[in-house]
């Protein structure tokens, strides 16, 4: 008996025993089956929501909620922060660009990097 | 303890990752800003060199150039009109070029009175500059190519 036959009897006795399982049997397989598939996981939607959840889930189950009203005034005071920052800066580029707009200097001089050369090149002569 | 604050703090960096992730926070932490039709007349006179990229414009520049007429307004007519005229230049300029132009005008406006008034001189005498005397400059090898150029005051009157 060479090995393809073996596996094909072994198939054949397998099918025989799924013909012969009694009702009864064939209901719980199902039960069980559909309870499987009930709780099986499914892909999340979105990958950074289920990486977060998954961290609540596991990492923060002894965070109470004064913890989390500090994370949430810290994150809040990040913001804050950023949004100053980012005023303080839109207001300085206002102000350089203000002045280097008004000033009675053409625009050319402080783009053309040859009058810088130039300008190196008279001094050092 | 320690496990629940570094909890608290990974959580609270997790609320503010929008303001984080930006390289630069003034692209994300400009509020919107208001559209052309929104702005004043008087804020539409001034800026009306840039009205058809207005629209299109990053928050951040449309609130720097809010800035900007707010400013206008205490400038001398000479000074409002030079504006006006460099305006849509300044806005075609590329961010890089932009980010050069204002390195190099801070070096500017640190000058004295004395060497800023050299350098105006000194630019108009290069304007005369016959073009083979250009094309020779140009032709020559940058010394510092990585960076922008900047005026530097002429010898006779750096201090």
């Amino acid at each position: 008996m060479n090995e393809l036959h073996f596996a094909f009897r072994i198939r054949q006795h397998l099918n025989q025993g799924l013909q012969q399982i009694d009702n009864d049997k064939i209901e719980r397989l199902k039960a069980a089956r559909e309870r499987a598939l009930s709780v099986q996981k499914q892909p999340a939607a979105n990958p950074v929501v289920a990486l977060a959840g998954h961290f609540f889930r596991f990492h923060l189950e002894g965070v109470q909620a004064r913890h989390i009203l500090m994370a949430v005034i810290a994150a809040l005071a990040i913001g804050f922060y950023t949004h100053w920052q980012a005023d303080e800066l839109v207001a300085q580029l206002s102000d350089v660009d203000s002045a280097l707009l008004s000033e009675d200097l053409p625009m050319d001089a402080l783009l053309d990097q040859d009058f810088d050369k130039w300008l190196k090149s008279s001094q050092a002569q | 303890m320690a496990k629940k604050l570094a909890g608290a703090v990974i959580l609270a960096l997790c609320l503010s990752t929008p303001l984080l992730a930006s390289t630069n926070p003034v692209v994300v932490a400009t509020p919107p800003q208001p559209t052309w039709n929104a702005l004043s007349a008087e804020q539409q006179k001034v800026l009306a060199p840039l009205a058809a990229e207005w629209n299109n414009m990053e928050n951040y520049r449309r609130k720097k150039w809010l800035g900007v007429a707010q400013r206008y307004k205490g400038m001398t007519p000479e000074e409002q009109q030079r504006v006006q005229e460099k305006m849509r230049k300044w806005a075609d300029m590329t961010p890089a070029q932009r980010l050069a132009a204002r390195e190099k005008y801070k070096k500017f406006r640190d000058m004295s009175p004395e060497d800023k008034e050299a350098i105006k001189q000194k630019w108009r005498e290069y304007r005369e500059l016959p073009d083979d005397e250009k094309q020779r400059l140009r032709e020559q090898p940058r010394s510092n190519s990585a960076t922008p150029a900047a005026p530097t005051a002429p010898e006779s009157q750096q201090r």
